[in-house]
């Protein structure tokens, strides 16, 4: 527009305007102006096909990020995402746990339809991805990091180019050291730290020439257990007040069967590894984002951000995660995308799913979202905040073996969350989020309790029905126990 | 060592460990509800401490007193056994209704079911050479032996028992214990 008004210059004001040239001033001023509300949009996005960059932390929890308000770590670029594009402060997942999570968010599906209920249950190749969508549609695509889901070795993922993961530990991946497995080829990985081998694996594949758009899946093994940040970040926070809630303590993590799911390390100590790793992942989504500004391809990019589930730092007297509680439940998600959300720095409030990812990635490249994914695109809320969100949704947990942690199945409502647990091994319970958001007071057997916990319960069974729920007790491969809860 | 009553030689150690425990883990467990903060925090460590002598370190006192209380050796293992199989029991309990009974059995082999008590057979194996050259001393008694054969197999028994169960910060074992556990259930 501006070189359109300084072409126009010498013309306005080199001779006197007669009435045609004042016409022809303001229609050329006119389609200047008209140009310049619509040229942002068509010069930073294509509104079909933009590239998607999915990058997935492990455990990270939603308020471990400085803009959505922690006490101390600082997450810059993190931020940035979120200040350019929209914050998603009631994202939750519908497992939280990692390989059903992340099984989640690639399906857009519950664990118990794609069938990855635990850490033990194989991933079943025929389950469709939104990677093997988008290739069909015409997209180079690259799963790299974190695959974590059994079966004999990495499988065949249809509609993938490029490959990267580990296999190590259960799949879990480790923090230094830690072989990958590149498009079937097995690499030692001396010396490197896996966050940023795999964003140099992720930066690789954005400078590829290319005529096509792409999509990166950078699904990273950090800040799981371990919490090891590298070796320039380790005692960032040593000398840090931690502000853990009050009812946590150093030995929250060993105590309380907390062993069984692999803390063997005082809580203050393993807490301050997990704020440094978050920080390292920070400094490697800068990478990414640095590479997109200098490509000039950042507006034309769609950035998403998320943590596969939420993680207890004491609340409760718990560490971990799996249980329904808000701790567990509730994850990061930020979404840049300037083409669409014309509002960038938005607070979303609507309830989002992990099983929102997929459809919304569909919808966002152009592409029809299958009928077999659950979730909902979450483009009506990245273009306005007046959008409704839903009004309810299912939470469901399957036992993991060795984890003393029973089954558990919970709706939650802007309002409430009512929960149950296998065979009734826990109390029901029942929690008023709006009066109390730490979910301290388990109302259930209260007058207000018995009278919400019957709607709840409806709405429960009615959530069950209508996604197709079974109950699992082995993963797949063994008898359903549907009843387990009516019990 | 002069042979005490079965109440003081076997029955006391067991209680006052296993007392111990439940006592601190009851209190541990009171104290996150504590408002008060200093207070909250002066329990939990104290508690804390107390849970981590015994569970780690019983088997050095139980065992300690027993054969001092003129306990056989048997009854020293009995001792030693005692608190962190009802210790186990107690953290299993916690998985009824939730797996098969298979897997339930299955959890037996788990390190933290099975390696508490090879850890108290190791405190054992130790407590037992300072109780022998005590002993020695006390009464002169060179017929005593500080490895004799039944505590030098025990102590190399359990040293190796746990060795296995915490290689590579117990990993190793773990993920073994997972593709049996999934050869058998899955």
């Amino acid at each position: 527009m501006e070189q359109i008004v300084s072409e126009l210059k010498p013309a306005v004001f080199e001779r006197r305007l007669c009435r045609r040239d004042a016409l022809k001033t303001i229609g050329a001023a006119a389609v200047a102006l008209l140009g310049g509300s619509i040229l942002p949009n068509r010069l930073s996005a294509d509104p079909v096909q933009p590239n998607i960059i999915f990058i997935l932390a492990d455990d990270h929890r939603w308020d471990a990020l400085s803009c959505t308000g922690h006490p101390f770590i600082r997450t810059p670029h993190l931020d940035r995402i979120a200040n350019e594009g929209v914050l998603f402060e009631n994202a939750f997942v519908t497992t939280s746990l990692c390989s059903p999570s992340r099984a989640s968010f690639l399906t857009g599906q519950y664990a118990h339809k794609h069938g990855v209920v635990t850490n033990h249950t194989p991933w079943d190749n025929r389950n469709k991805t939104f990677l093997e969508l988008l290739k069909t549609a015409g997209y180079e695509t690259a799963f790299i990091g974190k695959w974590h889901m059994p079966g004999k070795g990495l499988p065949k993922l249809r509609g993938v180019d490029h490959f990267i993961s580990f296999t190590k530990e259960g799949g879990q991946g480790v923090y230094y050291d830690c072989p990958l497995v590149i498009d079937g080829l097995e690499s030692e990985r001396k010396g490197k730290y896996i966050t940023e081998d795999l964003t140099d694996f992720a930066i690789e594949f954005i400078e590829k020439k290319r005529n096509s758009p792409f999509c990166l899946y950078l699904s990273h093994k950090a800040v799981h257990f371990g919490f090891r940040p590298p070796k320039h970040l380790k005692h960032i926070y040593d000398k840090v007040d931690l502000k853990l809630p009050p009812e946590s303590d150093t030995w929250n993590t060993v105590t309380r069967n907390h062993w069984f799911v692999g803390a063997m390390a005082p809580m203050n100590f393993l807490y301050r590894g997990y704020c440094a790793t978050v920080v390292s992942i920070d400094e490697q989504v800068g990478r990414i984002l640095a590479k997109l500004d200098d490509m000039n391809i950042i507006n034309n990019t769609v950035i998403i951000y998320a943590g596969d589930n939420g993680h207890f730092w004491g609340e409760h007297g718990l560490y971990d995660k799996r249980l329904a509680y808000e701790e567990s439940i509730r994850i990061p998600l930020l979404i840049r995308y300037p083409g669409l959300n014309t509002d960038p720095g938005r607070s979303a409030s609507q309830m989002v799913l992990n099983i929102d990812l997929a459809p919304t990635i569909l919808d966002l490249a152009g592409v029809k979202v299958p009928a077999q994914m659950q979730g909902q695109s979450l483009k009506p809320i990245l273009q306005s905040s007046q959008v409704d969100g839903r009004k309810s949704w299912l939470y469901e947990h399957f036992p993991v073996f060795p984890i003393p942690i029973p089954g558990i199945a919970a709706v939650r409502t802007n309002h409430y969350k009512y929960i149950e647990y296998q065979n009734n091994v826990r109390a029901k319970e029942l929690f008023d989020l709006e009066s109390d958001p730490k979910e301290k007071n388990n109302i259930f057997d209260t007058m207000e309790g018995k009278n919400r916990s019957r709607d709840l319960k409806k709405e429960l069974e009615r959530l069950k029905k209508e996604t197709g729920y079974q109950f699992y007790t082995r993963g797949r491969s063994l008898a359903v126990e549907s009843n387990a809860f009516n019990k | 060592m002069k042979k005490q009553s079965r109440l003081r030689r076997i029955i006391f150690p067991i209680v006052l460990v296993t007392a111990v425990y439940f006592v601190s883990i009851s209190l541990y467990d009171f104290s996150r509800h504590i408002e008060n903060q200093a207070l909250h925090l002066t329990i939990s460590h104290a508690s804390a401490a107390f849970i981590f002598i015994a569970v780690w370190l019983g088997a050095l006192f139980g065992n300690t007193i027993a054969f001092f209380r003129g306990a056989s050796f048997g009854e020293r293992v009995l001792v030693c056994l005692v608190p962190p199989l009802v210790r186990s029991a107690y953290i299993l309990s916690s998985f009824i209704g939730i797996y098969s009974a298979g897997e339930f059995f299955f959890l037996f082999l788990h390190h933290i079911i099975i390696g508490i008590p090879m850890f108290a057979l190791l405190c054992m194996g130790f407590s037992e050479i300072w109780c022998r050259i005590i002993a020695r001393r006390k009464t002169g008694d060179r017929s005593i032996k500080v490895f004799a054969l039944s505590n030098t197999m025990l102590l190399l028994f359990s040293c190796a028992a746990v060795t296995f169960m915490l290689w590579n910060l117990g990993h190793t074992y773990y993920y073994l214990y997972m593709d049996l556990y999934s050869k058998l259930f899955l």
